[in-house]
């Protein structure tokens, strides 16, 4: 028998049995659906948090800080001294401050970070709304976590640039303290306020922090807290943070987070990719007895089919290619439906956040390549589930039939 | 093999042209009407051992030699009956049949005619003796032989039609020609003709449940003939019709026989239609208890 006669068969089964097929087609769709759906979440997640790093240059970010600043205060002449160091390609200090944030009439306890362009570029923000860059490193601008704007009142993203708020910086005067010093009495502090507008909105919501350019609020003589070294190439990070090690300043690197990240999200993926395998395995094994307890129902059938001259390789043939068939198109319709369904949720995230003006990020991102692979398995799994039916086609007594 | 030719008055009788002279005893009436000539038996031989042959075959060759064969089966022990029960279904039965001889195998429900059959079908091996088909031992053929065997040489008439309800009507009769390979196109045109020369073309297009039982089982013979076989066998196809389907259905086997020189082989427990073949082989509890021949093969005895 001809494979296009087989095929023709299977089709006019399916046609005369519409309610059987179409339950046969949603349970291998639906499974393979979620399947891909825990798949792309598991990718959208992945890229939304670790993937924003990774392409913003952390991972060549080295920060360097001091372990008693009262002994050894980072000041501009380490700064320079770091940057002599082997493999550093720049140098980008950051200073952190107390302050308090005000819009309207309410207040707020903040934590506030001064930093050049480079050291901002390379911080892990994920940006709910705005950009992430100054226009100078003198202007009045901020980069506000959404925890401080929950905490000043400020529950839109709109029209933030046109509605300024106050920030008061505490700049303790070193002059009457005569150096660095980690506790610093009140009455040596002094208070500066700037009206700064909000250009951008981090995704953090814990912690009140406010982010502005180094030189908004002149520093006479600057303490850093973290100087921020780029390394020419992510492989010297390691070798930099040797030399920072032997001037007696410790160091963090992203790319040490981040890989730890990355393995603890492979896990993640991997498991993700076991529990697909398994749910894959599972659909067929679905698949297989549904189709054997239909073959069963069509004994006669095959009776008939082998009584007419059918021999047994043609029997399972017609009962592999129905198998098979069946967990193509199945997967085909839930690997497909899933795949767009998720894209249709990221295009909704996408309006929404437009709509408030935020920043959009795609929650489901299964790499394009997983859907031939998937299918692909699920083939060859419908192929061996398909083993069982066929067999016992094959080997059904047709005179009892 | 037959092929269709137009202008027969009848609605009931197939138009097969052959090589043969007459149309037979059709009539067109639907009942059939036996020659008052073949009402007295020709030879009665009664065999219980060893084939008999029939006064027209002395020396010919036969298409199927049946051997001493014996069927026992053992049933599975149950908490009624622990004692495995050994049933013979066939005892020792031994038939020779001829080119175009038309044979009734008669007898009881529960006498092991269907059971006869499966074993000419080679869906069944005897527990013992031997089943030859022209010349060959159908113990010797693999599952691929007799598939072959089946589709190429047999036809067979089910006491269920055993039409498949996803198929359309065409496409059941053309199901031995899709097995066989033929193209789609190619067997469709075969199937339809077949259909046509059976005046059954209206029912191409419709579903078996469309059909009557009656109207079925006329399908199933036309499907039966579809890979123009060497044999035709059928298994009570008169079952569950009225006299006059089943009039019209044994009209249309004996017309195949007489027309097309084919071979057939039917199972039968209804004594209205033991005047139809040559040869009647009463079955009874699995023995055959006597063999009646009705009238000599025409090609044989002319």
């Amino acid at each position: 028998m001809k494979l296009v006669d087989i095929v023709d068969l299977i089709w006019s089964t399916w046609k005369r049995n519409k309610a059987r097929t179409r339950l046969i087609l949603s349970i291998i769709s639906i499974s393979l659906g979620v399947i891909v759906l825990a798949l792309s979440l598991s990718f959208g997640l992945n890229d939304l948090t670790l993937g924003s790093l990774a392409h913003s240059g952390a991972l060549k970010a080295v920060d360097v800080s001091s372990p008693d600043p009262d002994v050894t205060p980072l000041t501009q002449k380490t700064a320079a001294q770091l940057q002599r160091l082997k493999n550093v390609q720049s140098v980008a200090p950051s200073i952190e401050l107390a302050g308090v944030a005000g819009y309207s009439k309410k207040t707020a306890d903040i934590n506030i970070t001064m930093g050049t362009e480079g050291y901002f570029k390379d911080e892990a923000w994920v940006m709910m709304a705005g950009k992430r860059t100054f226009s100078s490193v003198s202007a009045n601008e901020a980069i506000v976590t959404h925890a401080t704007l929950k905490a000043l009142g400020i529950n839109s993203f709109k029209n933030l640039e046109k509605n300024p708020i106050s920030v008061i910086f505490y700049i303790p005067d070193y002059d009457q303290t005569g150096g660095y010093r980690a506790a610093m009495p009140s009455a040596m502090v002094k208070k500066t306020a700037k009206k700064v507008k909000i250009i951008g909105v981090t995704s953090e919501n814990y912690y009140q922090q406010v982010f502005v350019p180094l030189k908004l609020v002149p520093i006479k003589q600057p303490y850093y807290s973290i100087v921020r070294l780029r390394a020419k190439s992510q492989s010297s990070v390691t070798d930099i943070r040797k030399q920072v090690a032997e001037l007696g300043l410790i160091s963090f690197s992203y790319g040490d987070a981040m890989s730890d990240a990355q393995t603890l999200q492979r896990g993640a993926q991997v498991s993700f990719l076991l529990l697909g395998f398994f749910a894959l395995l599972f659909t067929s094994m679905i698949a297989a007895s549904t189709i054997t307890i239909s073959m069963l129902e069509r004994a006669k059938e095959i009776a008939t089919l082998k009584k007419l001259g059918m021999t047994d390789k043609n029997m399972r043939r017609l009962y592999y290619s129905e198998t098979v068939f069946m967990i193509l198109i199945g997967s085909l319709i839930g690997v497909g439906g899933a795949y767009i369904l998720g894209w249709i949720f990221n295009l909704i995230l996408w309006i929404i956040a437009k709509s408030q003006g935020a920043v959009s990020h795609m929650i489901f991102g299964l790499p394009i390549y997983y859907i031939p692979i998937l299918i692909a398995l699920a083939v060859i799994f419908g192929f061996i589930a398909g083993l069982i039916p066929a067999k016992k086609a094959a080997r059904l007594n047709a005179a009892k039939n | 093999m037959p092929v269709p030719i137009a202008n027969k008055e009848t609605t009931s009788t197939p138009t097969l042209s052959v090589t043969s002279d007459s149309m037979g005893a059709a009539t067109g009436t639907g009942k059939p009407v036996v020659p008052s000539a073949l009402k007295t038996p020709l030879q009665s031989t009664i065999s219980r051992a060893g084939a008999s042959i029939p006064t027209y075959a002395q020396g010919k060759k036969p298409f199927i030699e049946i051997q001493n064969i014996s069927k026992i089966v053992q049933a599975r022990p149950t908490r009624a009956e622990p004692a495995p029960k050994i049933t013979k279904i066939l005892d020792d039965v031994s038939l020779n049949i001829y080119p175009g001889e038309y044979i009734i195998i008669f007898g009881d429900s529960g006498s092991g005619k269907s059971m006869l059959l499966n074993h000419i079908l080679g869906l069944e091996r005897p527990s013992s003796g031997r089943i030859v088909v022209n010349g060959r031992d159908i113990a010797t053929m693999n599952e691929s032989d007799l598939a072959y065997f089946r589709l190429g040489t047999l036809g067979m008439v089910y006491q269920d039609t055993n039409s498949l309800d996803d198929l359309m009507v065409w496409q059941n009769v053309a199901l031995p020609a899709a097995i066989a390979g033929v193209t789609k196109d190619k067997r469709k045109q075969l199937a339809l003709r077949l259909l046509e020369s059976f005046r059954l073309e209206s029912l191409a297009d419709k579903y078996p449940q469309e059909l009557s039982h009656g109207q079925n089982k006329k399908t199933a013979i036309v499907r039966a003939l579809m890979n123009n076989p060497m044999m035709l066998i059928a298994d009570e196809p008169t079952a569950g019709l009225d006299t006059k389907a089943s009039d019209e259905i044994m009209e249309n086997i004996r017309f195949i026989n007489e027309q097309s020189n084919m071979t057939v082989v039917l199972v039968s427990n209804n004594p209205n239609y033991v005047y139809f073949p040559h040869r009647v082989v009463y079955l009874t509890d699995g023995k055959i208890s006597r063999i009646v021949e009705n009238r000599p093969l025409r090609s044989v005895a002319a």
